[in-house]
């Protein structure tokens, strides 16, 4: 570990010397920037990854300096994953340059991959409000390269953050719009029923019954056979059931659903909102009388 | 079955934690979620989120294990009495039902995952068209460098042209209106009758309880039929998925054929313009 390290030290001070030196037509930044790369990668081989990352960053500067903006980005790519070892914040501001570069030089397809990355660092971190703005970002990029379905599976996630973050209408919206963009694929379609079933869920936490009964009409407009759904069932019924405020025929439900179908920890975890916010109701009521 | 819990057959639950009962014994109100709360239930919790009966109410667990093991101990079934036989065909038709949920829950397992995996092979459709159309920008930039490479030549040196075997022709969009539907030929299908998956049937609703064994048998059966029912829909909606799935890989399977072509062609081209580099270089 030690040899490795001494060797990236040296490597480092040699790089450092040729920029501080005289070169013919900026070619001395090309070579200060092989010798940190060599330097980079006895670092990493020492397990050292902030002095990895630091070098990473020296290397995009050379770049940049002569002028080649790919090389730079690449070097902020390689830098942020020394930083994902020991500081998530840093390596998403590395990335976040190496976005920048990449959508100059007019490569969406590499931003828009990086900007998923730094989304997802964001949400590990439970920076909700971030997450949500590099994911948005990156799924507009997807689709502008014309990869729609990366981009659907990106909004799905916007959609989902947004639900967490009480942004319930935007959830709801975002979740319909992809399933009438998916209904019309044959390959797509048989997931339909299930971004349905997120998006009336989104509406059940809204807790306007009138609004939960007019979404569902529109699914059914969106795709016909909705009705005839466990989804569609699991909707009505819990809609029936807030209408009534009757908080054991909502958990019922809930129950012969998750024995056929087990409730993923997002759902789970808006139903419960949906769940409190009727007991609310119930005892305000209580209360009342 | 001797002695042996059924596969199916719901564990009892612990009901301690579960945040969907109604909890009206626990006296304050629950707290409401924090804003950006995306922390799902914890594991154990969500262990326990949904709990219900383990399934058998037709007698005592002293006739359950008797009837489990087929009156082994109690000489035989010929030795039993008629009340012990109905309660023993109700157990039994209640051991069908829920093996027949159990398989329900299989398939529809089965379909959400055959629904990702849809999801995954349409995505992996797009990259292959997306990598195979980056054959065409290739081909010009290599257009454009063996233009240069011909150009560099000496004055009296022999024109250079480039050697192709066939031209660069990118992806085949062979999705034709066949696989991308219009919008309303779902709902005209629909009105039709020829939907594509058959609605589920609503599991029937049970107002009374039974009180005869023989009537406990019959809402048995009518369950099991519900519960065929449903299987029924979903195994029709899996081969659906499966022809599509078919149909796509098929088509993808084409298409990367075609792909190898052009980059095959792209080899020999670069190939080419490597040869006369060298030899501009070694004059």
């Amino acid at each position: 570990m030690g040899d490795h390290e001494a060797r990236g030290d040296d490597f480092e001070k040699k790089a450092e010397k040729k920029l501080s030196g005289w070169g013919i037509f900026g070619s001395k930044y090309e070579d200060a920037a092989d010798l940190f790369d060599k330097g980079a990668n006895s670092f990493k081989l020492a397990k050292n990854w902030s002095r990895a990352a630091q070098v990473y960053i020296k290397i995009a500067n050379c770049h940049l300096k002569g002028d080649s903006k790919h090389e730079a980005a690449s070097a902020y790519v390689e830098a942020a994953n020394c930083y994902k070892k020991f500081s998530p914040q840093e390596a998403a501001q590395a990335l976040n340059q190496a976005v920048d570069l990449f959508l100059e030089i007019g490569r969406l397809n590499m931003a828009a991959r990086y900007c998923k990355d730094i989304g997802e660092i964001y949400h590990q971190e439970q920076d909700l409000e971030k997450a949500s703005d590099y994911l948005e970002k990156s799924a507009d990029l997807f689709d502008s390269e014309g990869q729609s379905s990366q981009s659907n599976s990106i909004k799905q996630k916007v959609a989902e953050i947004a639900a967490q973050l009480e942004q319930y209408q935007k959830a709801n919206e975002i979740f319909e719009a992809i399933a009438r963009q998916q209904i019309n694929n044959n390959l797509l379609k048989y997931s339909v029923r299930g971004i349905l079933l997120n998006a009336g869920i989104c509406q059940l936490c809204r807790g306007d019954v009138v609004a939960i009964t007019n979404s569902m009409e529109r699914y059914q407009d969106i795709d016909p056979t909705f009705s005839g759904t466990r989804e569609y069932k699991l909707l009505s019924d819990l809609a029936a059931a807030m209408e009534e405020g009757d908080v054991a025929k909502f958990t019922d439900a809930i129950k012969e659903f998750d024995s056929m179908t087990r409730l993923d920890p997002w759902k789970t975890t808006l139903l419960l909102r949906a769940k409190n916010e009727l007991k609310k109701k119930e005892d305000d009521e209580d209360d009342l009388t | 079955m001797s002695g042996r819990r059924s596969f199916f057959a719901s564990k009892k639950p612990s009901r301690s934690s579960n945040p969907f009962d109604s909890d009206s014994d626990d006296g304050g109100r629950e707290q409401r979620p924090a804003r950006a709360s995306s922390v799902p239930p914890p594991a154990d919790q969500r262990g326990s989120l949904f709990g219900g009966g383990d399934g058998f109410s037709a007698s005592s667990a002293a006739a359950r294990s008797r009837y489990r093991n087929d009156f082994r101990d109690t000489g035989g079934v010929e030795a039993q009495s008629v009340q012990e036989l109905e309660g023993y065909a109700a157990y039994k038709a209640e051991e069908t039902t829920q093996r027949v949920q159990g398989c329900v829950r299989i398939a529809e397992e089965m379909r959400d995952t055959a629904s990702k995996s849809l999801v995954t092979i349409h995505q992996q459709g797009q990259q292959i068209t997306r990598t195979h159309m980056m054959t065409l920008d290739i081909d010009q930039d290599l257009s454009r460098s063996e233009k240069l490479l011909g150009d560099l030549g000496g004055i009296f040196s022999k024109k250079w042209k480039p050697k192709k075997n066939g031209e660069i022709r990118g992806p085949m969009l062979t999705r034709d209106d066949s696989f991308i539907r219009k919008g309303s030929h779902l709902e005209q299908r629909h009105k039709l009758g020829l939907s594509d998956h058959p609605p589920q049937s609503n599991a029937r609703q049970f107002h009374s309880e039974p009180t005869s064994a023989l009537q406990k048998v019959e809402m048995e059966k009518a369950k099991q039929d519900d519960g065929l029912s449903d299987l029924s829909n979903i195994l029709t909606e899996l081969k659906g998925m499966a022809v599509d799935m078919g149909t796509e890989i098929d088509r993808q399977t084409k298409a990367l054929g075609d792909s190898e072509k052009d980059y095959d062609e792209l080899n020999f081209r670069i190939k080419g313009a490597n040869t006369r580099a060298r030899r501009l270089l070694g004059k």
